[in-house]
């Protein structure tokens, strides 16, 4: 399904090559560290302790797909799907928990240790967002050299700001917790 | 025109960037000037009962249908070690947990605390070797001492009070607990926050 509108090629491009390596970073970054993530999953208290373990294989694996799946035109949109629903999984799970009051667990996001706060789930949308934009039609426009260096530019820039913004969600906590401190 | 735009478009994706990439480099400074800042020591959250308070007693009885006691004054100490089966730090913890045991014994007795499945539990405590330790489920128990993250340990003194506690993902960190407890502060944190005042 795609909204009537169709999107400029470079635009759909650049969520598309973005979003791909956010994926399959995490995807990679859970499975280095599959005993890390087990944790966490199991932190989150909602699934029974024996389905952990498969979940925590499962997960990371469809991120890789659908990372992969981005990154070719034709089954873009599958896999923009299969993205989104992984991350409505996610983020809903990060919302229950907000909801139980528990902030101090391990989002298990990958990468460094995220504690679970609003601006997370805040993330999670804006990463949403980036995937509708990569499964809409390009409008067909014949493409420019220029254009490369957009797609090349704009991903690299994303991924950049992605990286700042988990760097500065994983210090707001501890941030807070200092200024009650003092 | 078309070429003066084609120039300041590139230059500007240059800019760009390695404007992305010093936010990048300052956000990661400041997460490591917060990992440099934050305390050594197991992390204590400030939830649950106080250290320094009376612990909550308990009676319960362990796995192997014994009775264990926890929050009255005793011939020694205890060390409450929250663990659950699904988790890997925990495991890694146990065969710590049990040389701690053996060179601590004169003064400290270690009672694993968890909840959930019995069997579960008795598959866990037969293949971790922790046969003759205390092992009691009781979900009361992590829901009284807040317990929201695991490995949790909580060090009772021997008078029945909270002698220290916290995350513990090492056993220097439980080491810690017990240094924390001999020096009268209720964490390494707020030792380093004295030492600091004096």
């Amino acid at each position: 399904m795609s909204l009537a509108l169709p999107c400029d090629p470079a635009v759909t491009s650049i969520a598309a090559a973005a979003l791909s390596v956010i994926f399959l970073l995490a995807a990679w970054h859970k499975l280095r560290d599959i005993d890390s993530f087990e944790s966490a999953a199991a932190a989150y208290r909602l699934l029974p302790a024996a389905w952990i373990r498969p979940f925590a294989r499962l997960l990371p694996a469809l991120e890789a797909v659908a990372g992969m799946g981005l990154l070719f035109a034709a089954i873009r949109e599958h896999a923009a799907w299969l993205a989104l629903g992984l991350l409505f999984v996610m983020t809903g799970a990060v919302a229950i928990n907000l909801a139980r009051g528990i902030r101090d667990i391990d989002c298990g996001c990958g990468s460094a240790p995220i504690p679970l706060s609003p601006f997370l789930v805040a993330r999670n949308l804006v990463l949403a967002g980036g995937l509708i934009v990569a499964m809409q039609a390009s409008a067909p426009r014949a493409l420019h050299w220029l254009d490369y260096v957009t797609v090349a530019g704009g991903t690299l820039a994303l991924l950049g700001l992605y990286a700042a913004g988990n760097e500065l969600l994983a210090t707001h906590t501890r941030a807070q917790e200092a200024r009650n401190h003092a | 025109m078309n070429e003066a735009l084609m120039v300041s478009n590139i230059i500007l994706w240059v800019v760009v960037l390695a404007l992305v990439v010093a936010l990048v480099a300052l956000a990661r400074q400041v997460g490591i000037l917060y990992e440099r800042v934050a305390p050594i020591g197991a992390l204590m959250m400030d939830s649950g009962p106080k250290v320094g308070d009376e612990a909550p007693a308990f009676d319960l009885v362990d796995l192997a249908g014994q009775a264990v006691s926890l929050g009255k004054p005793a011939d020694r100490s205890t060390l409450l070690f929250f663990l659950s089966p699904s988790c890997p730090v925990c495991k890694k913890l146990v065969p710590i947990l049990g040389s701690i045991s053996r060179s601590e014994a004169a003064w400290l007795r270690i009672v694993f605390a968890s909840d959930g499945e019995p069997a579960q539990h008795a598959e866990l405590q037969r293949k971790a070797g922790l046969a003759g330790f205390p092992y009691v489920l009781s979900t009361e128990l992590g829901m009284t001492y807040r317990i929201g993250k695991l490995p949790y340990a909580v060090l009772i003194d021997d008078a029945g009070r909270i002698g220290a506690k916290g995350l513990v993902n090492s056993r220097e960190q439980i080491e810690s607990l017990f240094a924390a407890k001999e020096l009268g502060v209720a964490s390494v944190q707020e030792f380093i926050d004295q030492k600091a005042r004096a």
